[in-house]
């Protein structure tokens, strides 16, 4: 009988949870079609949501305020965007400047002349001000010095900028932090995670990032009206589409992933179980497999033309280029696309490519098949204060049993050894940010954050197999509340599988930008650029439609450059 | 100005690991001031009142727990809360504790019975995440409390959820801060350049 397309009757399993949360393979994650910005694009268009810019106060020098409204099926959301005159020397993407190109929130509703009053004397301040209950996000921009400038003044001559340039630098201005959830006063998230519109993860965030990639280019055609005035040219559609919006991150995101267990869990868990479905399916229709090939190749070009000064980076992208290379040649040689054509290339893929190669892989197989794994972003999700109860009712031999089962790779970890536990991670008193420091060189130990669950996993088990075994778990954890934080998260991991990162956290070869890369490429990041091994530049939403073309330009398929223009 | 739930219940949990608690139980404090504030109780103001005796008592508030297993040797609401909430099960019981308000969202059970903690000058009534608290206006703000603890049939309907943590809270947030700020390290030029690990363009 011949199978039809996507007929499960082979059910190929999940990965494992010791073979994707390595922090190695992680920090290979590429966006796919779960990512949160391709998430908030297409339910903007599906829904027909429209946009305008009821206000644009700003003078000569692009000093002002701007209004950006997203008007949806429901409720309106309002961006709003101060732009400031920044000397050069007080530009910085550091956590600890004070003073930036632009500062932004994103209103619940529509702002009135005393909302934007009070917001005025509070969001150009950023950590130091405070929102209230009716801002979603809170958020600032740099202007990339590179390109900025060069942009403003070849459309004031009246003409249009270097395109090798613009594919260059990616973007106008970058973003170096998007607070979100009751960050600085601003609305819980509690407030509105119930919005239809804002299921998922991160949509009020990434629907600021992408309004305010409309503003970098407000304000670049309005500088250069002002230079050139009449002779001032308007930035080419297609040319300006080639600009996404930078952001530059350091370490305050890294702890986030160890810190939201469940929701790591929820995301991971998604697009393992897209995958799957992927490779389940028997068949492929010719369609189906036209349009893999389609983002394989344009996939290729993005990869080709991926430059950075990180070598270690470097090194991952070059080996991703022979993976590529490795992969179209197998394509090419043909595949049985009437026998499960994914999953023979998937397992073919983890023999012979890189974990950059295996993990694009992952992504570009999902591309075709949206009808089959776009619903699971809604489940990329999760209450986290259900999970917080602890069980004392176990005993704590069946605690042991659990951690056995689950923290393998811990146990059989050592921790005892200087380079296993060379690193502590720590909250400076400076801006109150997160950083990693040296255990043995530096005197920080005493503020260490509880950012270690192998180690501490393994220290309970330890405590653990010397108590009482038929003792009630809250009898044990009263006598020992040291270990209460590592107690709720075995038991935590043993509902979510994808919930721990099976690697130590705290090792002295550990790269905190994997943990980077992991989050980001979940947000739908491109054009990773490691500055250190801690700190990272990408790109959101380059080709992406502007809000007034969502209606026409379909977001999903121009994730990838378009062959026929390829990028510089 | 007023505060969010998230913001407060983070700002806690610091400042129950700074005032000498471990990560977990700082956690559970975390949990205990977002349901008092979320109820409109003053959650804040509880903690903070309670690591300033703890501090107060050298950070020896509930060691007694560590030699003696009777539970009205546990002292501290977050100690014993925490133990009561990972039972599971409440029986009726005498305990004498600091801040008692504290213990409150760690009696909450999704039952159909509320539980009741009742002391000279105060009563406090919990059930399916709502707390009701009636409380002389003499009752001590701080020492030790004796209260019993049992379960009582009343349903609590007539308390709202509120959204935000408000201003009168400030005075206890300060305190709060104070004590979260243990947890931050100095600075260091190390730290600042190597810590962040920021590159040395960052500016182009």
């Amino acid at each position: 009988m011949k199978k039809t397309d996507q007929s499960p009757d082979k059910q190929v399993p999940m990965r494992p949870a010791e073979q994707v949360m390595k922090l190695a393979r992680m920090g290979s994650f590429h966006h796919s079609r779960l990512s949160f910005m391709r998430v908030l694009l297409r339910r903007l268009r599906r829904e027909n949501w429209r946009f305008d810019r009821p206000l644009w106060r700003i003078d000569d020098k692009g000093v002002g305020v701007a209004t950006y409204r997203a008007i949806g099926p429901a409720r309106t959301y309002t961006l709003v965007a101060f732009s400031h005159d920044l000397p050069d020397e007080l530009r910085s993407d550091r956590v600890i400047a004070e003073a930036w190109d632009a500062t932004f929130t994103l209103f619940d509703g529509e702002p009135t002349e005393d909302d934007l009053e009070r917001l005025s004397s509070n969001v150009p301040l950023q950590e130091a001000g405070r929102v209230s209950e009716s801002e979603l996000s809170l958020s600032r921009a740099n202007r990339s010095v590179r390109l900025f400038n060069h942009v403003v003044e070849a459309l004031s001559r009246g003409e249009q900028p270097d395109q090798s340039m613009i594919d260059g630098v990616g973007y106008l201005m970058r973003t170096t932090a998007v607070y979100g959830s009751g960050k600085f006063g601003a609305a819980d998230r509690s407030k509105w995670a119930d919005r239809e519109e804002f299921a998922g993860s991160f949509q009020p965030e990434l629907l600021s990032v992408w309004l305010i990639r409309s503003f970098s280019i407000d304000i670049v055609e309005h500088l250069a009206r002002v230079a050139g005035a009449k002779k001032a040219a308007k930035f080419a559609p297609e040319l300006k589409r080639r600009l996404g919006i930078g952001n530059s991150t350091g370490l305050g995101m890294a702890p986030f992933l160890i810190n939201h267990p469940t929701l790591v869990d929820a995301w991971i868990g998604a697009r393992e179980t897209a995958l799957q479905r992927v490779r389940s399916i028997a068949v492929a229709t010719p369609a189906r497999w036209e349009m893999f090939l389609d983002r394989l190749y344009r996939a290729r070009l993005n990869a080709e033309t991926w430059q950075v000064d990180h070598p270690h980076q470097m090194s991952k992208i070059l080996i991703l280029r022979k993976d590529f290379d490795a992969l179209i040649n197998r394509v090419e040689q043909g595949l049985d696309l009437d026998d499960h054509p994914f999953d023979q290339l998937y397992c073919w893929s983890e023999a012979q490519l890189s974990l950059e190669g295996q993990e694009q892989l992952v992504s570009l197989v999902l591309e075709p098949y949206g009808d089959l794994v776009d619903d699971l972003s809604a489940t990329m999700s999760s209450s986290e204060a259900d999970q917080f109860s602890i069980d004392g009712r176990q005993t704590v031999a069946q605690a042991i049993d659990l951690m056995e089962e689950n923290y393998e790779w811990a146990l059989r970890s050592n921790f005892v050894d200087s380079a296993a536990i060379a690193r502590v991670w720590y909250v400076s008193e400076e801006k109150l940010e997160p950083r990693l420091g040296e255990r043995f060189e530096e005197p920080i130990e005493p503020y260490e954050q509880p950012l270690a669950p192998g180690r501490d996993i393994k220290s309970a088990y330890e405590a653990l197999k010397k108590a009482e075994q038929d003792q009630l778990l809250a009898a044990f954890l009263l006598r020992h509340p040291e270990h209460r934080g590592a107690v709720r998260r075995a038991q935590m991991a043993a509902n979510h599988r994808y919930a721990e990162i099976c690697d130590n956290t705290i090792a002295a070869d550990m790269m905190p930008i994997d943990l980077l890369r992991c989050k980001l490429s979940f947000f739908g990041a491109t054009r990773f650029d490691p500055r250190s091994d801690r700190w990272v530049r990408i790109t959101m939403y380059q080709h992406a439609p502007f809000p007034n073309e969502i209606n026409e330009i379909d977001p999903d398929d121009v994730v990838y450059p378009p062959i026929a223009q390829g990028v510089q | 100005m007023s505060w969010s739930l998230g913001e407060v219940k983070s700002l806690a949990i610091k400042a129950a690991r700074g005032g000498g608690y471990p990560w977990g139980i700082a956690e559970d404090a975390g949990y205990a001031v977002e349901m008092l504030q979320k109820n409109g109780l003053a959650g804040a103001a509880a903690l903070a009142d309670l690591l300033e005796e703890r501090e107060a008592e050298d950070g020896c508030l509930s060691c007694n727990c560590h030699t003696e297993n009777r539970l009205e040797k546990i002292n501290c609401p977050l100690r014993l809360g925490a133990y009561l909430k990972d039972l599971g099960t409440l029986d009726r019981m005498a305990v004498e504790i600091y801040q008692p308000w504290l213990l409150a969202p760690f009696l909450d059970r999704h039952s159909a019975n509320a539980t009741k903690l009742t002391s000279n000058g105060l009563e406090i009534t919990v059930g399916n995440g709502k707390i009701a608290i009636e409380i002389a206006a003499n009752f001590p703000k701080s020492g030790l409390i004796s209260a019993k603890i049992a379960q009582g049939p009343l349903p609590i309907s007539d308390v709202s959820h509120h959204t935000r943590v408000p201003a009168d809270q400030f005075d206890a947030i300060s305190k709060l801060e104070i004590f979260a700020h243990r947890t931050y390290a100095p600075s260091t030029e190390q730290s600042r350049v190597a810590g962040a690990g920021a590159g040395l363009t960052e500016n182009d």
